[in-house]
């Protein structure tokens, strides 16, 4: 069985060493971008992909704005937006901040599970 | 009095090494005054460490040291009394030059009338009261504008401490890669970084957050450019300035003077707070910028916001001032012209010719 991949975004390298650990235990072939801009591009290059764990606050593309494009060019993707403020994560799930990983995988397999 | 209210007895403090001088002074204005006299301007100097005198009078002809220069000494440890250099006629350049160099407020003509220096001690005591009433008011408006930042900053904070404590559950893994026999040294080196960045947040906010509540400057040599620089981290605490898509800090040459670190750092953390406001979402762009020129230090905050209509300029010092609906108390410019004029410099407001946005120019002298 392939392992599904999954993008995460966060501008903060100890942060996407975590995830890229947890959520590979987990079962889950990590791609890391440090951007949004990077984040789609991986989007473009990994076009079977369909997760994705986002930090909402990043310095160039974050916020609103970014919810907004992700709902235009992956809005059929499995997203968790991670902040540590109540944020409006548009159709998206809305993830707080310090992530609990075990809670997420689970939360993802429930989503996908047909 | 006029108004009717028993008359406040003036607490003076009287200095002359004429024993003879004293005495007369004492027993003229015992009745009206709370009086304190003392022979030695050395021992008065030790008295004022002790206790505040609304009223210091002395004489200018002293062996152990002149008048005004008594009384210079006296406005560095007591800044809010109100002096007084009492001289006889023939000396009056002394007075003069005394006024002229700010060490005193007013000088007494000897002989002098009851009456008229009765009179002049009640109006220095007066003005001692009214100037003492305001810095409290002042004082009170720098510690509320202190608390709203501190309020917006608090969410900035969560989030930074929630990031660290993420990074710092990582040491559990280094101990089971460890006992593994494997290499940890990826998340030993991410583990480091997280605890420099507590340090580095701690002794950010440590600067921010003690005594920055009086007026009264606390001077030091102080490298501006670095302090700019220092200010970052606390800068990105501000959710408005960590959402920016560019901050450029153009601080390169040192850029010295003798400031209170403290203050300048609220001015500066205010202005670059104000921009990443004032700039467009998503795509803000605020330009910070330290230099120096003949007289001292330049700092200028640019963003690339609509600007400030031109009719509204000097509405913007005003306080009460805002754009940001109850999110502002709008006394942030109100306290960064303040604090700025208390260092003796300038604050500008103008607009930045790429950018668009506005310019706000601050200048302070090096010493």
């Amino acid at each position: 069985v392939k392992q599904p991949e999954i993008i995460v975004v966060d501008d903060e390298p100890g942060l996407l060493l975590l995830a890229r650990k947890r959520l590979t235990s987990a079962g889950f072939t990590v791609i890391e971008a440090r951007s949004g801009v990077s984040a789609l591009k991986a989007a473009v290059e990994h076009p079977e992909c369909r997760f994705m764990v986002t930090d909402y606050v990043m310095p160039e593309l974050g916020g609103d704005l970014w919810i907004r494009l992700l709902e235009r060019f992956c809005g059929d993707w499995t997203i968790a937006v991670v902040s540590s403020q109540d944020v409006d994560p548009g159709p998206f799930l809305y993830v707080p901040k310090p992530v609990d990983y075990d809670n997420l995988v689970a939360v993802f397999g429930r989503l996908t599970r047909p | 009095m006029s108004s009717g209210l028993p008359a406040r007895r003036p607490k003076v403090l009287y200095v002359d090494d004429q024993e003879g001088n004293l005495l007369v002074f004492r027993a003229t204005f015992r009745k009206h005054a709370d009086v304190t006299t003392c022979a030695s301007p050395a021992e008065a100097l030790r008295l004022l460490e002790r206790e505040e005198f609304p009223v210091v009078l002395s004489d200018q002809r002293m062996d152990e040291m002149s008048g005004a220069a008594f009384l210079a000494e006296v406005r560095r440890r007591r800044p809010d009394s109100i002096r007084m250099l009492v001289t006889a006629f023939s000396h009056l350049d002394d007075a003069v030059s005394a006024i002229n160099e700010g060490q005193v407020s007013r000088y007494v003509q000897k002989p002098w009338d009851a009456q008229e220096l009765l009179a002049a001690i009640r109006d220095a005591d007066e003005l001692y009261w009214k100037t003492r009433e305001n810095r409290i008011l002042s004082e009170k408006l720098l510690h509320r504008e202190r608390l709203a930042v501190i309020g917006q900053v608090t969410s900035g904070l969560v989030h930074e401490l929630g990031n660290i404590a993420a990074v710092l559950t990582l040491a559990h893994d280094v101990k089971e890669q460890l006992a593994r026999g494997e290499d940890a040294s990826e998340e030993i080196a991410i583990v480091q970084t997280g605890v420099d960045k507590l340090l580095v947040l701690i002794e950010s906010l440590r600067i921010y957050s003690k005594g920055g509540d009086q007026l009264r400057l606390e001077r030091s040599e102080v490298d501006v450019a670095r302090l700019a620089d220092g200010s970052l981290v606390l800068l990105r605490l501000f959710p408005s300035v960590k959402a920016l898509r560019e901050l450029v800090v153009e601080a390169r040459e040192p850029a010295p003077a003798v400031v209170d670190a403290k203050k300048l750092q609220q001015v500066l953390l205010n202005l670059v707070k104000n921009a990443a406001e004032a700039a467009p979402p998503g795509a803000g762009r605020v330009l910070l910028e330290v230099g120096t020129d003949a007289e001292g230090v330049v700092l200028e905050v640019s963003d690339n916001g609509p600007g400030i209509p031109t009719e509204l300029e000097e509405r913007v010092w005003g306080g009460f001032y805002t754009t940001k609906g109850d999110k502002g108390t709008g006394l942030g410019l109100q306290m960064c012209r303040k604090i700025v004029e208390a260092h003796g410099g300038t604050i500008e407001l103008g607009r930045h010719p790429i950018l668009g946005g506005c310019r706000f120019t601050v200048r302070i002298p090096r010493s």
